[in-house]
């Protein structure tokens, strides 16, 4: 009896759902009350922001770690400006900058996204744009390695706009770091240690977009889909030296501000940066000189109907590069000698000349590739034919308008 | 959880009714509810947005809820609430959209002002567990209490609600 009360009872309740009259409230009032709510917390964002600086989970994760709380308020508001203007075409305000801070070289909202990068740096003390710029350098880096892997139809001009701001940032980074170690705590409020600390953000990050161009530019020459034309590919290696120019200004901060106050930057992390970038140069030197071994090797079995007279005629070529190389080597030795006395000085010129000097003998290995392929090749189907190194050789080379050897006359005719 | 103001909208959309009703039961007036319920939500995002850890999003909106009620009669704005009679005539006015008949209109206005009747405890279990459908787990999460004390309160408000069903009907 009681139990059928109670189940009575239940279903009575139950049936309050279907007079929603009585206790819901009214779908104009949950709607109106929503978009109040929504308007009411989007306000309250700036002050969470502020207060999630140092959360990495947020969408600008590099807004959080580098900026300080009133930069973020003031960067922020104008940023909404922009946020609205294209929120009124795509959307809301969360979706316009997610889908900008995802946006590749062509899409609409690129813009958005270098915009907001560029009143962030504007509104942000040196030492924190440097920071930033080096993170936006990296994120191109992204985006090429994106447009890449992609499917979109013109890869190239996408390739070339991200490799363009690339190059920007960086230079910026450059300029900015030629301030920084010029900076004085008393007239630019940058401590030294600030500086220091700004160095080795931007020698790390510099090193990282170094090795990830060198990938993306394999990866734009190999395979079936030649992406990359010739001026492309000057452009990803000035990119290149650009990354490698900062992290160089990056190490001289490093140096300088040492020299200042010892307190700054510790000897010991200045010598182990100057170390790893002599480590990474003495590893180019090492594929330069395997490039040019190569290349004699390959000269004597492609020819082998006048091996002589083309190994020769390679040997000669290769010689010059071959001492550059060389000299080098020597270089990084007595930098190296420098850095364990711990004359950081002299070290640093040494590093400076290095990068220079390895630099130079890259191109001139580039140029011998091209100069020792014989020039009879062509012209001489069967050995082009039968021997498959010689293809291979051809096909690794960098795609620069056709040169004619300097050295005609010791090259063989067929 | 995603803290934007999307995903937080979209949470409103799930738990606004509910919220809405947890309240209208305790304050009687429908603009007192609306008000209060807004200001659960803009409470929990403050919450939410100091990055405090919950356990769970309904507890915490529960226990907003509930204080928030409790500031209400505090405040002393209770006193202007309508009374109850005035409340269902005005529903039963404006029930033009009503699909029901008017008889079983009234028996659903003459259980809420029953259940309203209630103590505060057994016309919240009741409410979450046969209007809103919750399992007694989650009831358990929202009070607060342990799975068994929430089957307990069910069991002791049906018992109080039975009483004065009976008693209304012997007054008839």
């Amino acid at each position: 009896m009681n139990v059928m009360f109670n189940s009575e009872l239940k279903k009575q309740i139950r049936t309050l759902k279907e007079f929603r009259e009585v206790h819901e409230p009214r779908p104009e009032w949950l709607k109106t009350n929503r978009e109040i709510l929504l308007m009411q917390i989007k306000n309250t964002t700036v002050q969470k922001e502020e207060a999630a600086r140092f959360n990495l989970s947020f969408v600008w994760n590099s807004l959080d770690i580098f900026l300080p709380r009133q930069v973020v308020y003031y960067a922020v508001r104008p940023m909404a400006v922009i946020v609205l203007v294209s929120g009124l075409i795509f959307g809301s305000w969360v979706t316009t900058v997610s889908a900008s801070y995802n946006s590749l070289p062509g899409d609409v909202l690129y813009s958005v996204k270098l915009a907001t990068e560029n009143v962030q740096t504007s509104l942000a003390s040196k030492s924190k744009a440097t920071k930033l710029r080096t993170e936006f350098a990296a994120r191109r880096v992204e985006d090429v390695k994106k447009i890449v892997e992609s499917n979109l139809p013109g890869k190239e001009k996408k390739v070339e706009e991200a490799v363009k701001n690339l190059k920007e940032n960086l230079d910026q980074v450059k300029g900015n770091l030629e301030d920084l170690k010029k900076s004085t705590p008393k007239t630019d409020d940058v401590t030294g240690a600030q500086a220091a600390e700004v160095a080795k953000v931007v020698n790390d990050k510099t090193t990282e977009i170094q090795k990830s161009l060198e990938q993306a530019a394999g990866q734009l020459t190999a395979g079936a889909q030649v992406l990359a034309t010739a001026p492309l590919q000057e452009q990803v290696k000035q990119a290149t030296a650009a990354a490698a120019e900062a992290g160089v200004k990056a190490v001289e901060v490093m140096v300088e501000k040492h020299q200042e106050d010892s307190n700054s930057i510790s000897s010991a992390e200045v010598r182990s940066a100057v170390d790893d970038k002599l480590k990474v140069l003495e590893q180019k030197v090492n594929v330069v000189d395997e490039k040019l071994n190569t290349l004699v090797s390959t000269s004597t079995v492609a020819t082998n109907n006048s091996s002589r007279t083309e190994q020769a005629r390679v040997e000669t070529l290769v010689a010059p590069v071959k001492e550059s190389s060389a000299a080098v080597k020597d270089v990084i030795t007595q930098a190296k000698d420098e850095l364990a006395k711990d004359n950081l000085g002299a070290a640093l010129d040494m590093l400076k000349q290095v990068t220079t000097l390895t630099q130079a003998a890259e191109t001139k290995t580039e140029a011998t590739q091209i100069l020792a392929v014989p020039i009879g090749r062509q012209a001489a189907p069967p050995i082009a034919a039968s021997t498959p190194v010689v293809n291979i050789t051809s096909s690794t080379l960098p795609v620069i308008p056709s040169v004619l050897p300097p050295v005609t006359s010791t090259a063989p005719i067929k | 959880m995603e803290k934007s103001p999307e995903a937080f909208g979209k949470l409103y959309d799930g738990y606004a009714t509910r919220i809405y009703r947890f309240i209208y039961f305790k304050v009687s007036s429908s603009t007192d509810a609306e008000d209060l319920t807004a200001e659960v939500f803009l409470k929990a995002w403050q919450y939410l947005s100091e990055g405090k850890e919950i356990r769970s999003f309904s507890g915490l909106l529960y226990t907003i809820a509930r204080n928030q009620v409790i500031d209400f009669y505090r405040r002393g704005t209770a006193s202007k609430e309508p009374k109850l009679e005035d409340m269902e005539l005005e529903n039963l006015s404006d029930g033009g959209k009503m699909k029901e008949g008017l008889e079983k209109m009234q028996e659903a206005t003459a259980l809420v002002k029953k259940l309203k009747l209630l103590k505060d405890e057994y016309r919240e279990v009741l409410t979450l567990r046969y209007i809103d459908e919750l399992a007694p787990g989650e009831i358990a999460e929202i009070l607060n209490k342990s799975g068994i004390s929430v089957r307990v309160l069910i069991h002791r408000a049906l018992k109080a609600l039975k009483k004065i069903i009976e008693k209304s009907k012997n007054l008839q």
